[in-house]
């Protein structure tokens, strides 16, 4: 039943019907007689809209889009030519980019190591600097016997032990 | 065999191919319904117009994307109602231009100029004109999506599915559009349905 209103609804609603369309239509209003009054009110908003007035156009309208049409191709042209033009001029640029960066980091890498090696340097002459004199040549003579005055003496306690 | 094909995507297919003349052939066979379609969605004829100049350098400019089998004019309504509403968009931002705005070259003259239809109708269609008035008025009221899907209803060449595409809905969302937009239209317009203006008229 809604089926068939359904389609009902959908045949009014167009202004021109094919023939089997309106044989459609006369059959489902054949079949359903109290569709009729609905049906009339729809041509007659059918007919009313099929009277909506039409926008006025140019005379030239179809001159004017053929000439936007060019225009527009024109300036596409145009827009496309710079764009390559300007490609081949410029490729270079990424290429040279590239080799900047690297260069700048290098510089800064050595710049580093440099300040590094500097900060090294100044500490070592501070050190230096720190030693008020160096001792005298006579003083390296005894050396080992002043440098084993610091050393445990643990193997004479072990001697010691033994002879106990 | 194979289906023969569409009048309309033959003429598409030489535009693909660079041919202004099938072109010219198709803005020839389209610009009053695409034209009447955006002035009913815009309410400004000069406006309408310059959409509609659009839609058709959109045509030619974008023909390579138009594939031979969907129907030329659900794929140009579908681009006349997007450039439509666009326009409502940017004058929602921008006010328009006046109709009365100098020609950029010759100051003397208006920027466009069109045929006064008006004075060439005799005094006995002051009524029917009034009539005409009304039904606009109602048409143009209702909210766009509607007045859409009513309008593209009306040409025959259009399926319920077609409508529905144009419209970014479903077929049973756009049935339900139409039936809505004309309810109201009924409603609106009552008083004249019953007299019978319109269908005493061919």
């Amino acid at each position: 039943m809604n089926e068939s209103a359904d389609r009902f609804r959908e045949l009014s609603w167009r202004d021109r019907l094919t023939a089997r369309e309106q044989a459609e239509l006369s059959q489902l209003l054949a079949a359903r007689p109290e569709l009729a009054a609905e049906r009339e009110i729809e041509a007659a908003l059918n007919a009313a809209l099929r009277r909506l007035p039409d926008a006025p156009i140019a005379n030239n309208f179809t001159a004017r889009v053929l000439a936007a049409v060019e225009v527009e191709a024109a300036a596409r042209g145009r827009m496309a030519r710079p764009a390559g033009a300007a490609f081949w001029r410029w490729r270079w640029l990424p290429k040279f980019a590239f080799v900047a960066v690297l260069l700048w980091g290098g510089l800064v890498i050595w710049e580093q190591a440099r300040e590094a090696r500097r900060a090294d340097l100044i500490e070592s002459v501070a050190t230096v600097a720190g030693v008020s004199a160096m001792p005298g040549v006579e003083m390296l003579q005894d050396f080992e016997a002043i440098q084993a005055l610091g050393r445990p003496l643990r193997a004479d306690e072990e001697l010691l032990a033994l002879l106990q | 065999m194979a289906a023969p094909l569409d009048p309309d995507a033959a003429l598409m297919l030489r535009v693909q191919q660079g041919d202004r003349e099938a072109f010219a052939e198709l803005v020839e066979r389209y610009q009053r319904p695409v034209i009447n379609f955006v002035y009913r969605l815009i309410h400004d004829p000069t406006e309408a117009e310059d959409v509609a100049q659009t839609v058709f350098v959109q045509v030619y400019r974008f023909a390579d994307r138009y594939a031979v089998s969907a129907k030329f004019s659900s794929w140009l309504f579908t681009i006349a109602r997007n450039l439509a509403l666009n326009e409502i968009r940017r004058r929602s931002r921008r006010p328009a231009d006046s109709l009365e705005a100098p020609h950029p070259e010759r100051s003397d003259e208006p920027l466009r100029q069109f045929e006064d239809r008006r004075n060439a109708a005799p005094a006995e269609n002051l009524l029917e004109r009034e009539l005409e008035q009304k039904i606009a008025e109602a048409v143009d009221a209702l909210p766009e999506a509607q007045r859409s899907a009513v309008l593209l209803c009306r040409r025959e060449d259009l399926s319920y599915e077609e409508i529905a595409s144009i419209l970014g809905t479903s077929v049973s969302a756009t049935k339900s559009l139409i039936y809505r937009g004309r309810e109201t239209l009924k409603q609106r317009l009552k008083q004249y349905l019953k007299t019978g203006e319109w269908t005493l008229k061919p």
